[in-house]
């Protein structure tokens, strides 16, 4: 079930096309890499680490931006933004809200996901 | 340059830490044709560009290990003067980010998400000016080599120049000059040389054009000149030679504008010869005046020997005297505006200063500070000759006696066997000996002449003894070759002829006295003058001709030897 507001489908469509057998295959890097980064996230938010968070968001931003996962890519920018400015205001509100959207963007890759 | 490179053939690079990122690119690259390399770190990024030598390069602003602008500067380092674009893979928004890409080097972005047409129309864009930056760089190289070469060739030429216009008169104190150390490559050229008859011979030369061919024209110049200051001969003889030879060796429109000065350190006069350069001039010490030497001549090389002709202008010279000579560079020396120094300009400088030791000073340093710093102009030829006193003049008159002279008083018996004279031609070894002698020389087409006929009137009428009157009739003309044919192929072993030369010098010029000899009988050429009424005289011309070329003509009994005289005047 794809969140249209979540991910875009026009994006998907076009990497189903560019990538043909290998589109799952990109869908479970994804999902990996983008699981992996939001671990270091986190413990970068617990640790007020700024660099870390301001380099894990910036990360998980472009790929999620090449995946047509757009909001995620908005919230990670804001995250990365408050990285660079070393600012800690909101950022647990904002993190809160990158983790619901990430459930909905993991839900709608996992769906188009060739069976 | 319009073909496309296939795409195939060209390698590009993504260095990207996310893998979905480079996977994706990698995928796009790869549909469109294009080779990938890859890389996950900036670190890998500039090992993968030094091993795989990719094209094109893709790389990730924010990269552990190195980051992306650190690998751009050092990537672009490594290609050197090769043209490597570098693309930015970047969600940066800032400007300052962004600006930090471009001053690492990088040539472009390329935004998140990819877009395929963009990024195909990218690569084909920084291919083509790949492509054109290759061009430009073998172009440049190949200049690079061409001048490297034409500086080489120049620096042989100028050594090759150097050794024929031996310079060391041009070290005599009474002589100044200024010219570039590459001047040969102007087409100017100066030359001086004392002769063994005491004259300081000085000419300035500018040939048109510029480069190698205007240089080339120089060394026949110098090694005529050279060659004949040293073994004595006159101005007009000299400039003869070098007219003819460059009227004959240089191509259409290529010619030498020329001042030459004979200034004779004992009978203090000066004869100039001018033919193209700007008017010279001559300070006068005693009454501070300026003459100047104005051009009466068309330059060197154009006109051939026949119609040129040595007009020369002669001046008495004072100690302290002191001729200027310049090129035209001096007119036409501009300024960083354009404008050039000009005649009037110089003209005023020339009269202004009348009673000015220091003119030659005075001009370079105007002429130069007209020019400006900016810019050196290397046309510039200027030269100054002082005429000595006494004392000065006999110091240089002895650098010039290193020559080593010319022929005085000679004399030559020359005795032609029978074998000899049915083959051989004794004309060139003559000439080539009486030209030794400058006086003789400028009368070599008359000298040939005059030997030639007593020469040929000893072999037909004295060894022969064939009758001019045979040639009588046209067809008589035939029969009389015919005979002398037969003769000489027939000739008796005792036959010979002798021919004695004699040559003195005296105050004027000299005299040369030609005798032959020849084992014949005898004849009396006035005998063959005698002419019926009407009848054309195809012979007897031989002897009213020699009588008009030399002082005297006499036949000595019995006939069988012809004495003629010849002289000739010094040229002043």
């Amino acid at each position: 079930m794809v969140d249209e507001a979540s991910l875009n489908t026009e994006i998907l469509d076009e990497l189903r096309e560019l990538l043909a057998e290998n589109f799952n295959e990109l869908i479970d890097r994804y999902l990996s890499d983008s699981q992996l980064r939001f671990n270091l996230l986190q413990k970068a938010i617990t640790e007020l680490d700024f660099k870390a968070i301001n380099y894990e968001a910036h990360g998980i931003k472009g790929s999620s931006r090449n995946m047509g996962a757009n909001r995620l890519a908005d919230l990670m920018g804001r995250l990365e933004a408050s990285g660079h400015a070393q600012n800690a205001q909101n950022l647990l509100e904002v993190f809160a809200d990158a983790k619901s959207e990430y459930a909905r963007v993991i839900t709608g890759l996992v769906s188009v996901r060739n069976t | 340059m319009s073909k496309e490179i296939p795409q195939s053939s060209i390698k590009v690079l993504i260095a990207d830490d996310s893998p979905v990122d480079r996977f994706i690119l990698q995928t796009m690259l790869e549909r469109l044709g294009y080779s990938v390399v890859l890389a996950e770190d900036g670190h890998q990024a500039v090992e993968q560009f030094e091993s795989e030598k990719p094209d094109l390069v893709f790389l990730d602003v924010m990269m552990p290990n190195m980051d992306g602008v650190e690998a751009a500067s050092c990537i672009k380092e490594n290609a050197g003067d090769d043209f490597i674009p570098v693309i930015f893979l970047t969600s940066l928004v800032d400007a300052s980010s962004l600006a930090r890409c471009l001053d690492a080097g990088g040539d472009d972005f390329l935004s998140k998400p990819y877009n395929q047409i963009i990024i195909e129309a990218k690569i084909k864009a920084f291919s083509r000016m790949r492509a054109m930056n290759k061009t430009l760089s073998l172009q440049k190289n190949l200049i690079e080599r061409n001048n490297k070469h034409l500086l080489q060739e120049q620096t042989v030429a100028k050594q090759v120049f150097d050794r024929i216009a031996n310079t060391s008169s041009l070290k005599l104190s009474i002589i100044r000059y200024y010219m570039s150390p590459m001047a040969v490559f102007n087409g100017d050229v100066l030359l001086a040389d004392i002769s063994p008859t005491g004259s300081l011979m000085v000419l300035l030369g500018d040939f048109t054009g510029h480069g190698l061919p205007a240089a080339i024209g120089s060394m026949p110049l110098a090694s005529i000149f050279y060659g004949m200051v040293n073994k004595g001969f006159g101005m007009s003889e000299i400039l003869r030679e070098i007219n003819g030879k460059l009227n004959k060796t240089l191509p259409m429109g290529l010619f030498c504008c020329a001042t030459f000065l004979d200034i004779n350190l004992r009978k203090k006069r000066l004869l100039v010869w001018s033919g193209g350069l700007p008017d010279g001039a001559i300070y006068r010490a005693g009454g501070k005046t300026v003459e100047r030497l104005a051009s009466r001549n068309l330059p060197l090389a154009i006109l051939s020997n026949q119609s040129f002709k040595a007009d020369v202008v002669r001046y008495v010279l004072e100690p302290g005297d002191r001729i200027l000579l310049w090129s035209d560079g001096i007119q036409e020396a501009r300024n960083a505006e354009g404008v050039m120094f000009g005649e009037e300009r110089l003209n005023a400088l020339l009269e202004q200063e009348l009673d000015n030791l220091h003119i030659f000073d005075d001009i370079l340093q105007k002429v130069q500070h007209h020019i400006g710093e900016g810019e050196r102009d290397d046309d510039v030829s200027l030269v100054e000759v002082r005429f000595p006193d006494e004392k000065e003049a006999a110091e240089v008159e002895k650098q010039g006696s290193r020559g080593r002279g010319c022929l005085q008083d000679w004399s030559l018996d020359f005795r032609l066997e029978a074998s000899s004279l049915r083959v051989f031609d004794p004309m060139p070894l003559l000439l080539h000996i009486t030209s030794e002698v400058p006086g003789l020389r400028q009368s070599n087409s008359v000298l040939f002449t005059v030997i030639s006929e007593l020469y040929n009137n000893a072999v037909e009428h004295g060894v022969l003894g064939l009758k001019s009157s045979v040639k009588q009739s046209p067809q008589g003309f035939a029969e009389y070759y015919r005979q002398r044919k037969e003769g000489l192929e027939n000739l008796p072993k005792d036959c010979f002829i002798v021919l004695e030369f004699c040559h003195t010098v005296d105050a004027g010029g000299g005299v040369l006295r030609i005798r032959v000899r020849d084992s014949g009988q005898g004849f009396s050429p006035d005998e063959t003058v005698a002419t019926p009424g009407g009848v054309p005289i195809y012979h007897g011309r031989g002897f009213s001709l020699l009588r008009s070329m030399c002082e005297s003509i006499t036949v000595l009994p019995p006939g069988n030897c012809v004495e003629a005289q010849f002289r000739w005047l010094a040229e002043d």
